[in-house]
């Protein structure tokens, strides 16, 4: 699956996965890829340290989305922004429907995925799918033979949803600045 | 006439492709809306038999699926 990606990149990938596995995350997602990009000692992470994104400062910001809206947030994970428009098409309002259920059930722990916590995989996050998707387009358009780290960052900023970039906000995150250095930095290194 | 039928048909039917993503879409939110609801109905007390005729499957499918996760 990662033949493209660069000893680094590959690294990141395995360790998002077990960070998914510590934390009983059914799926790997853009939050798990951006903890592991900040705590590395690469290029990418000096480029969000830099900015004090640290992996605490992550980790911190994840815990309050989750404390703050754990059903709404964690569920919403599972859509993209198509297939709220798609739903949009049979009449049915997605944020409203999720609004709903943490009404109703937000202060409760949502129960893990049924059946995938045992055997959780290599399974993305509609967001990190799109992520990873958009890290390979952003590794062609720079010509760059291999996909590193950079362009998993790059990816998630292009594709621009998923919990990650949400918390990128948070931490007040000029998501313009960062990915002019990101590009910069992956055009040195290429 | 068949083909003209065919046409408005296809003028005016949504794209496959849209539907479909609303299908799986609605999926997984029946799936999530179904965890949440049964993750209360165990704190509520109710037993697994309950929560079975309520969705109108079987106990065994109900169980099989959330008491590994549920009953930690």
């Amino acid at each position: 699956m990662f033949e493209r990606f660069n000893a680094e990149a590959r690294d990141t990938m395995r360790k998002a996965y077990e960070q998914a596995r510590e934390v009983r995350s059914p799926l790997v997602g853009t939050e798990h890829l951006l903890l592991v990009l900040a705590g590395a000692p690469t290029a990418t992470g000096q480029e969000l340290r830099t900015r004090d994104i640290t992996p605490e400062a992550v980790q911190a910001a994840l815990t309050r989305r989750q404390a703050r809206d754990s059903l709404a947030s964690r569920a919403a994970d599972l859509f993209t922004a198509e297939d709220a428009a798609a739903l949009r098409t049979v009449g049915v309002d997605l944020d409203e429907v999720l609004d709903r259920l943490q009404d109703l059930y937000g202060d409760a722990e949502p129960p893990a995925d049924p059946g995938r916590t045992r055997h959780p995989g290599w399974r993305f996050s509609p967001h990190a799918r799109k992520a990873l998707q958009v890290a390979l387009r952003e590794a062609l358009r720079l010509r760059t033979k291999q996909i590193t780290p950079e362009h998993l960052l790059l990816g998630m900023l292009r594709a621009g949803d998923g919990l990650a970039v949400r918390i990128l906000d948070d931490l007040d995150i000029d998501r313009t600045e960062l990915t002019d250095g990101l590009e910069r930095s992956a055009r040195s290194a290429a | 006439m068949p083909e003209a039928t065919d046409l408005s048909l296809a003028a005016t039917a949504p794209d496959p492709a849209t539907g479909l993503r609303a299908a799986s879409a609605l999926r997984r939110l029946a799936d999530v809306l179904e965890s949440a609801q049964v993750a209360h109905a165990r704190r509520l007390g109710w037993s697994w038999e309950e929560i079975a005729a309520a969705l109108g499957v079987s106990k065994q499918a109900v169980h099989r699926k959330y008491a590994k996760t549920l009953d930690r």
